[in-house]
């Protein structure tokens, strides 16, 4: 099987997934609309939750990814690593423009202001920048090799970054909510919304799974097209 | 709500249609070789 064909059969596959994963998109739209209560204080505007948090979670996600992998890279030297890194850097950068929408749309009713710099809202900014830069510095390196290594070091070192924005809500005063789910004790939300969060949260799973797949597809022929990872 | 809702559809689909795009021309370019 040659470079090109693999790259055909992941964007055939990544986009059968990524549509399944739209329409699933769809239908947590209507569990979230139609089937999860109102919240008490909040209004309609809590239910902003159901795209947010998952959104936020993904973004976080494929950013340790691109860390792990990054660290892993630097140590196997194994090119699929840094391909699947890039790939996830991207699907990463479009969640994080999700998170940073959803949640200011979020805060403007609820808080009284688009955005503050607290410690969680501003690390994640800078999260979400740093990730913008490390597609900057791949897109502006032309030997593969260099790409590689370069980008692997700012991966590992905003795979740094992560823990401190989840902690960020113990460690300082911010405006933002502490965690309802991932937290050491039992998670505090009516089982509607528990359930839908988490059905939005897999659904969200799927759709990065399926956008990667696309990605590593395109990854393997622009390889190709650079005549691979020795070409200097 | 609806706002963020509209927008979160338009940037997840817009971005899986755009990659779906790059890949289509990226494929063909190979193919053209």
């Amino acid at each position: 099987m040659t470079p090109a064909d693999s790259a055909r059969a992941l964007v055939r596959r990544g986009a059968a997934v990524t549509v399944v994963a739209l329409l699933a998109l769809a239908g947590v739209y209507v569990l979230a609309l139609a089937y999860t209560p109102v919240e008490a204080r909040q209004g309609l505007a809590q239910k902003i939750f159901y795209l947010h948090v998952p959104a936020a979670w993904s973004a976080l996600l494929a950013f340790s990814l691109v860390g792990i992998c990054g660290g892993l890279y630097l140590w196997l030297n194994d090119r699929r690593l840094d391909r699947f890194a890039a790939s996830s850097a991207e699907v990463g950068v479009a969640f994080g423009v999700v998170m940073l929408t959803t949640g200011p749309i979020w805060a403007k009713p609820i808080w009284g202001t688009w955005w503050t710099w607290d410690a969680r809202l501003t690390l994640t900014l800078f999260l979400f920048f740093l990730f913008v830069g490390y597609l900057a510095l791949r897109a502006s390196l032309h030997d593969p090799s260099e790409r590689a290594r370069f980008s692997a070091v700012v991966g590992v070192l905003g795979l740094l970054l992560v823990p401190f924005i989840h902690l960020s809500v113990y460690l300082f005063r911010t405006l933002h909510p502490q965690p309802v789910v991932l937290k050491p004790s039992a998670p505090s939300l009516p089982p509607e919304m528990l359930r839908t969060l988490l059905v939005s949260a897999l659904v969200f799973l799927v759709l990065f799974a399926g956008l990667v797949t696309i990605r590593y597809g395109l990854a393997l022929l622009e390889e190709e097209r650079e005549g691979g990872f020795d070409a200097a | 709500m609806v706002a963020a809702y509209v927008v979160t559809a338009v940037i997840v689909v817009g971005y899986a249609v755009g990659l779906w795009r790059r890949a289509q021309r990226a494929l063909r370019a190979r193919g053209g070789r």
